[in-house]
């Protein structure tokens, strides 16, 4: 596996950890390429016909799929495996962390930071990231173990590495590359002074942005302490200026029509309906007329046949991604309007690694992220 | 000694069972972790063999100084590849198996065309 890009902020292997994490980076590429396209002919050839005897029809929808395919031996062999390699990354990672955490500590606190990081130990973190860890990751963004703690986004930043396979990039930022390249061929001529991105994690993308647009003002907000301190002292380490702060995105402290562009990467999958629309409703506020609201998320349902639509969805039963189900359902253009926005400026897009600066190990496959994306 | 900080080792959610019998999905966990921990073991015998021929000899502190090349990893990518392969034949051997399942036909028509011969 190529290494992730070094800075100062990032867990060292030792010899054997490094060997471990390439195992369980090359297990997941041979799960995708190898066994899991065995599903197609397990489902055409032993499941579908069963189906067609006892139905006399074929299966409407990938719910009714699910129940059949559940009981596929391949099916249930290769799941096995793909959720057993999802709890190996966290594994493989754990202990690197620990073994160093003390010095990650240390090495997060910045003396004169050019960005800035501000905490607020009394935010209430909603039931949606609570309820279950967010992608298995113990503990998910969240938890704190001890004082001033930097696990989770230590963690976080070399497990969704592999959980991409190389994917992300190796500055873990393919997002932001995306969403950046996106924004500037939709918006060329567009003058940005203060940007918001919401549900920022590490900060990986934000962090492009401002690399790459060292006069504007970025502003990223999460709701976990420990992925804003590795992402601050992260960004500091890349020279980048953000400033982070521990907020809701459903309700924020900026000031209304304040910001130029919000923006989101693969964020809303993680929430719930109610805050779906709150997270709409407060990026309507906080833009400036004429601003820009930018949702960047993973595809909906809409048009994608059954089995594809089944297999897709593996993700929200197996790895704690339960808010996408409904997600894929959901009528974005109708949440926009009900936020504010004029129903001729909302103009839902897609963008794909196409946009992106740097060649990944699938920066040639077509897949596409929506955008939501509206002009206030 | 400063106490170890521990990271919560398990995720909140239930967990998902594959097979009517969780032992299997147990054995299938356990299975992997070993053969995570054979491939580990093979890299460092990898990294011991070359240092051993660059330098004649080697020191402990040797082996965690030594990160792969491009070109090692490279190699090391291929090896783990074939591994994995081995280890997934049985799986991947019945997905091959069901791709042409829709020739059976022909090939039990041959087979009654050759029993009249």
């Amino acid at each position: 596996m190529t290494p992730l890009q070094e800075h100062k902020m990032l867990a060292k292997n030792n010899h054997d950890e490094d060997s471990r994490q390439s195992f369980v980076n090359d297990f997941r590429v041979h799960l995708s390429s190898n066994v899991f396209p065995g599903n197609f002919p397990a489902y055409y050839k032993r499941v579908l016909p069963q189906f067609l005897k006892n139905e006399k029809r074929e299966p409407k929808n990938s719910n009714e799929i699910r129940k059949v395919m559940n009981k596929d031996p391949f099916y249930s062999f290769w799941s096995a495996m793909q959720r057993n390699s999802q709890e190996m990354i966290w594994s493989s990672v754990i202990d690197t962390v620990e073994r160093q955490l003390d010095d990650l500590i240390t090495k997060s606190k910045i003396e004169k930071p050019n960005g800035s990081l501000t905490l607020n130990p009394n935010l209430d973190i909603p039931k949606y990231n609570t309820a279950a860890d967010i992608h298995l990751q113990p503990g998910a963004y969240h938890q704190q173990q001890v004082d001033n703690d930097v696990s989770a986004g230590a963690v976080y930043d070399k497990g969704t590495y592999i959980y991409s396979m190389g994917g992300l990039g190796t500055g873990n930022n393919a997002m932001g590359q995306i969403t950046h390249g996106f924004f500037k061929s939709e918006f060329p001529k567009k003058e940005i002074s203060k940007v918001l991105d919401m549900g920022c994690t590490i900060g990986g993308s934000v962090t492009y942005w401002a690399q790459k647009n060292p006069n504007v003002e970025f502003h990223a907000i999460d709701l976990g302490a420990s992925v804003l301190r590795y992402g601050h002292a992260r960004a500091e380490a890349l020279g980048a200026e953000v400033h982070f702060s521990q907020q809701n995105a459903e309700k924020t402290n900026f000031d209304s029509e304040s910001f130029d562009l919000v923006m989101s990467h693969i964020l809303l999958h993680e929430t719930s309906t109610s805050a779906l629309q709150n997270i709409f409703d407060e990026s309507f506020r906080l833009l400036k007329p004429g601003g820009i609201m930018m949702h960047l998320d993973l595809p909906q349902a809409h048009g994608v046949a059954p089995l594809e639509s089944f297999l897709f969805e593996w993700e929200i039963y197996n790895n704690n991604e339960h808010f996408y189900g409904q997600l894929r359902k959901m009528d974005l253009v109708e949440l926009c309007i009900k936020a504010g926005f004029n129903k001729d400026n909302i103009k839902p897009s897609s963008a794909g690694n196409f946009w992106m600066e740097e060649q990944t190990p699938y920066s040639s496959d077509d897949f596409v992220f929506p955008i939501t994306l509206c002009i206030k | 000694m400063e106490e170890k900080i521990e990271i919560k080792p398990v995720n909140r959610g239930k967990r998902p069972f594959f097979f009517d019998d969780p032992a299997i999905d147990q054995l299938i966990a356990i299975i992997m972790a070993m053969s995570g921990e054979l491939s580990v073991l093979y890299d460092r015998v990898d990294t011991i063999e070359r240092l051993l021929e660059t330098n004649g000899g080697l020191k402990r502190k040797d082996i965690e100084k030594f990160r792969p090349s491009q070109e090692i990893e490279d190699e090391r990518n291929v090896r783990r590849n074939e591994y994995l392969a081995r280890l997934f034949k049985i799986i991947t051997d019945e997905k091959t198996n069901l791709t042409p399942h829709d020739k059976m036909r022909d090939y039990s028509n041959l087979m009654k065309e050759l029993d009249k011969t």
